[in-house]
């Protein structure tokens, strides 16, 4: 009894802190800009980068499902990838630009603010040729 | 001339911080030099950053002008990352090399493992072929915050004074202690991995124009 008992007790922590997690970030009229961009001017890659193309869901799930990382995490753990889409969005009633690349690494941006962001494999799984 | 111990300088302007875990096996030939950019503001935190990864380079130098040597200049350091192809780049690829960067590009697969299959060809040639790897550079970190915010081409910050003095003492002893060419052998990070497009660039260009 007492086992089930801690066992539902963390359930409803973890479910309340996900929960928590949605309700702190709220992302919404998210717009896409330019899609299948590159950082190469070379005519290989920018033809590859045309195909890394993402749906406003996708975008969506993207924002929702990654973590933020710091630029020196990001800088020493990632690669950068040249595959680009980005656009608009809104977050907590602020405005952001936005910029998901191939392989699972992000960035939102406003006027006094920039948030890196990184979704694994396994977190954004549902979110087709994002890696 | 340097002083070299088993891999590790000895001279008073260079101050030996060995990190064991970015060391990884047997670096045989120095054949390049490669320039990277902290994208941190001070020394400490990519040191303390480095205490527990596994990536990292042989040196730091510090906007004050201290030189750390944190890594044996007989192991590799895992600093250089997915490769880009040379001859892409330089526009001297085979018609078989660009068939082939062609097809794992717009092949099945994940973004990532595309890059990394023009990676893994890259490996197979030898240097000067393609740009140096872990197993045949020294990589030299110079403290700096990347300014470009949310974009991948921005620069980073211009280097110290002080930093500046000891990145020549030290680019210029490496040189001549591997016989290397300032032309031919140096190499800026973002120039040839998949990295912010400028990293090592601003400094690369501020060692050409100081180098005697």
């Amino acid at each position: 009894m007492k086992y089930i008992l801690l066992l539902s007790a963390i359930a409803v922590a973890g479910c309340s802190s996900k929960k928590t997690e949605e309700a702190r970030f709220k992302y919404s009229d998210i717009v896409i800009h330019q899609q299948g961009q590159s950082l190469d001017s070379g005519d290989i890659i920018t033809e590859a980068c045309k195909e890394f193309t993402l749906s406003k869901s996708s975008v969506y799930r993207f924002f929702n499902q990654s973590l933020s990382i710091s630029q020196i995490e990001l800088h020493n753990e990632h690669d950068i990838l040249p595959c680009y889409s980005e656009g608009t969005l809104i977050l907590n009633s602020k405005p952001y630009t936005w910029r998901i690349r191939a392989g699972g690494t992000g960035v939102l941006s406003s006027n006094d603010e920039v948030i890196n962001k990184i979704c694994s494999e396994k977190a954004c799984s549902n979110i087709p040729n994002l890696h | 001339m340097l002083c070299i111990f088993d891999g590790v300088i000895n001279n008073p302007k260079v101050t030996n911080k060995i990190i064991p875990n970015i060391e990884h096996g047997v670096l045989p030939k120095v054949k390049a030099l490669v320039l990277h950019r902290t994208s941190a503001g001070s020394a400490e935190s990519t040191l303390s950053a480095w205490q527990s990864k596994k990536s990292g380079a042989h040196f730091l130098i510090d906007k004050s002008g201290k030189i750390y040597q944190t890594a044996s200049l007989k192991k590799q350091c895992w600093h250089v990352g997915l490769l880009q192809s040379r001859c892409r780049l330089e526009d001297s690829c085979s018609t078989e090399d660009s068939e082939f960067i062609k097809k794992a590009l717009h092949g099945s697969g994940s973004w990532g493992s595309k890059f990394k299959k023009v990676y893994l060809n890259e490996k197979k040639k030898d240097y000067p072929d393609r740009y140096p790897l872990n197993s045949d550079s020294l990589g030299i970190e110079l403290v700096g915050a990347y300014l470009g915010g949310a974009g991948d081409k921005g620069p980073f910050e211009k280097l110290k004074e002080p930093q500046g003095k000891s990145f020549l003492w030290l680019i210029t002893e490496l040189l001549t202690q591997y016989d290397l060419s300032f032309k031919e052998d140096i190499y800026a990070h973002g120039s040839i991995a998949r990295k912010k497009v400028k990293e090592g660039v601003d400094a690369f260009e501020w060692l050409k124009d100081n180098y005697q």
